[in-house]
């Protein structure tokens, strides 16, 4: 396994991964969200040919949803729910380190058994991918806050795209862009439920049957 | 019986629902108006869904089915239907995100030619077994019995139903199991295929359809909540429908199944809704004798609670039928037990209802008197519609129909 520039890329993915799962800074989580966006640009070209139009597709749909408008719903939540977001910074929980470590050999362990992979395409490369999708997991199981929940929700998103396109070079663009809007119209959902929860607590509950 | 037709007695049955949510909405002050057009995107996305061959493309519509039913859930606007549609929200995802997963995994694992589609899946996977298919297989169901609500990702099922409006209730029970089913379908024909798997995904499947079955019958004995109620019903035939999709039985009795489980959850949850309003409590031990209750809402009910399980003539006795039907086919004679554990929950159920046909009778009380009348006409025609798909299944069975349940 030689590491090369896209596994390079690949690994700064895990990184911020690693980083959402333990920081306690909302607006600092939403720039790290941000940030994976736009690294997962740089693995399209690995797979597309710089000169197709599905390509550039590919390339817009992501900054678009992925480092554009996710974070900025998030970040538009936020504000409008006048959270507070500056809080103490604080390390994550100890468990968390060992389900990373055992995430690390179980990802070992799948991408074994995976065989032949596309040109092009190491192993360590795949790791990390599933890494990714189990650190979304684990923030989305350990993490109480809705905000970091939704950002793993993504980063299982975010792994999930990669995989589909280490896999099968992507899908047709009908459903790519329906699996980006899908994962775009969930963030706006629990944004707009949190939002409306907000302003039922602030208003009363006006139901009138339980 | 087929897609077509179902499809038909599923627009028919969404259309009535729909029309109880526009004309007899009661839960809270909010403009119906504005939400209609959700549950009118919500029914056309779930249509298309079945109509796909294309397994992703098929799970690009369920998520997004996802999202409008977590929207829809909050209508009552309270708190409670907020955190219940949290919970909807994610859970629904998080099991979807591992279908997905397990969809991209299963076609890739089939190497030759990567396709999504179901069909060239299906043909292909004969070939090509091995462990890859047989994860992705894994995930792809367990992903997608987190959306049917089978343990143990079924938390939310008997908080959505028990919370929503009850025309929120009957459209998300009516439509989504069915929906589940004809997607799960595909992957239950994929481990089929397989000749010597590790743990077959269908047999997983089957454990969880049994479990969620036991649950819902605890959780029922515990209850006298008639919302809770309703909604461990609706909980027990998702975990009963996921060992229907474990037999892989033909399209035709397939199709039939789904269409019982359409009409008699849209029936069941509009009557509730009915009783609900009249009664003035959901808590059964809160109903006051001495107000009394219109007999014609609770006969209405305790009629729906046995159009879900025994009642001859009902769509669910045809279905029952069928099952065992297919399971003896196949020598699974186990397969007995699974009406037994309905006829044990229907009286478990009945026992608990049967008291309230003692309360002296009175007419609608006239605050409600208008809704409830509207309430009434139309969930007659879901009952009706319910009885004719019944009588279809009796017709058919007696005359040898179904003769490929084998």
């Amino acid at each position: 396994m030689v590491l090369d520039f896209f596994d390079l890329v690949y690994l700064l993915l895990v990184l911020t991964g690693i980083i959402i799962l333990v920081e306690n800074r909302k607006e600092r989580i939403l720039y790290l969200i941000s940030l994976q966006g736009l690294l997962l640009v740089i693995p399209i070209f690995q797979l597309h040919s710089f000169y197709e139009l599905h390509t550039w597709i590919l390339v817009a749909m992501v900054l678009i949803f992925k480092a554009t408008l996710t974070p900025y719903i998030l970040l538009w939540s936020i504000k409008k729910s006048k959270m507070n977001v500056h809080t103490k910074p604080r390390f994550g929980f100890l468990a968390n380190f060992f389900f990373f470590i055992f995430g690390l050999l179980a990802s070992i362990g799948v991408v074994n058994g995976l065989g032949e992979l596309p040109q092009g395409i190491d192993k360590i490369g795949v790791i990390y991918v599933f890494l990714l999708m189990y650190l979304g997991v684990i923030t989305f199981i350990s993490r109480n806050h809705w905000i970091v929940l939704i950002c793993g929700f993504i980063m299982i998103e975010n792994g999930i795209f990669l995989l589909t396109l280490i896999l099968h070079n992507g899908l047709p663009f009908g459903i790519e862009f329906g699996a980006f809007t899908d994962a775009s119209l969930v963030i706006v959902a629990a944004a707009a439920l949190q939002i409306r929860g907000d302003s039922i607590k602030k208003m009363g509950d006006n139901s009138l049957w339980t | 019986m087929d897609l077509g037709i179902l499809s038909i007695i599923t627009g028919i049955t969404f259309l009535l629902v729909f029309l109880n949510l526009l004309f007899a909405f009661t839960k809270s002050q909010e403009k119906v108006n504005y939400w209609a057009g959700l549950v009118i995107l919500l029914f056309i996305v779930v249509l298309m869904s079945w109509w796909m061959e294309d397994l992703a493309l098929q799970w690009v519509l369920i998520e997004a089915t996802t999202l409008f039913g977590a929207l829809l859930i909050s209508m009552s606007r309270n708190e409670k239907s907020i955190e219940v549609a949290w919970k909807f929200l994610l859970l629904n995802s998080f099991g979807l995100s591992l279908a997905f997963i397990g969809i991209i995994i299963v076609s890739f694992g089939i190497h030759s030619q990567v396709t999504t589609n179901g069909n060239e899946i299906i043909g292909q996977i004969n070939s090509h077994q091995n462990r890859l298919v047989e994860t992705g297989m894994w995930l792809a169901i367990f992903g997608y019995s987190a959306k049917l609500g089978l343990f143990p990702n079924h938390f939310w099922v008997s908080d959505t139903y028990a919370e929503s409006p009850s025309q929120i209730s009957s459209v998300i029970s009516c439509l989504f199991p069915a929906t589940v089913g004809i997607a799960l379908r595909a992957f239950i024909k994929m481990d089929y295929q397989f000749t010597n798997p590790h743990f077959s995904s269908a047999s997983g499947l089957l454990i969880l359809g049994v479990v969620t079955m036991f649950y819902s019958l605890w959780t029922l004995n515990q209850t006298n909540d008639i919302r809770r109620m309703t909604a461990q019903i609706a909980l027990f035939h998702s975990g009963a429908l996921a060992i229907f999709i474990f037999l892989n039985p033909p399209d035709e009795v397939f199709y039939y199944t789904l269409s019982a489980s359409v009409t008699v959850k849209a029936l069941l949850f509009s009557a509730m809704g009915i009783f609900r309003i009249d009664a003035g409590t959901r808590e059964l031990k809160e109903v006051k004798p001495e107000e009394g209750l219109n007999k014609w809402s609770t006969s209405l009910y305790i009629f729906s609670l046995g159009m879900a399980f025994v009642i001859p003539f009902s769509p669910f006795f045809v279905a029952d039928l069928l099952l065992l039907k297919v399971g003896f086919g196949i020598e699974k004679f186990w397969i007995i037990f699974v009406p037994i554990l309905g006829l044990v929950f229907f009286l478990v159920a009945l026992n608990k209802l049967l008291p309230l046909l003692n309360i002296k009778s009175r007419e609608f009380l006239p605050q409600h008197n208008r809704t409830l009348r509207i309430r009434m006409m139309l969930t007659f025609l879901i009952l009706i519609l319910a009885l004719a798909i019944g009588a279809y299944g009796v017709y058919n069975l007696s005359n040898g129909g179904f003769s490929n349940a084998q």
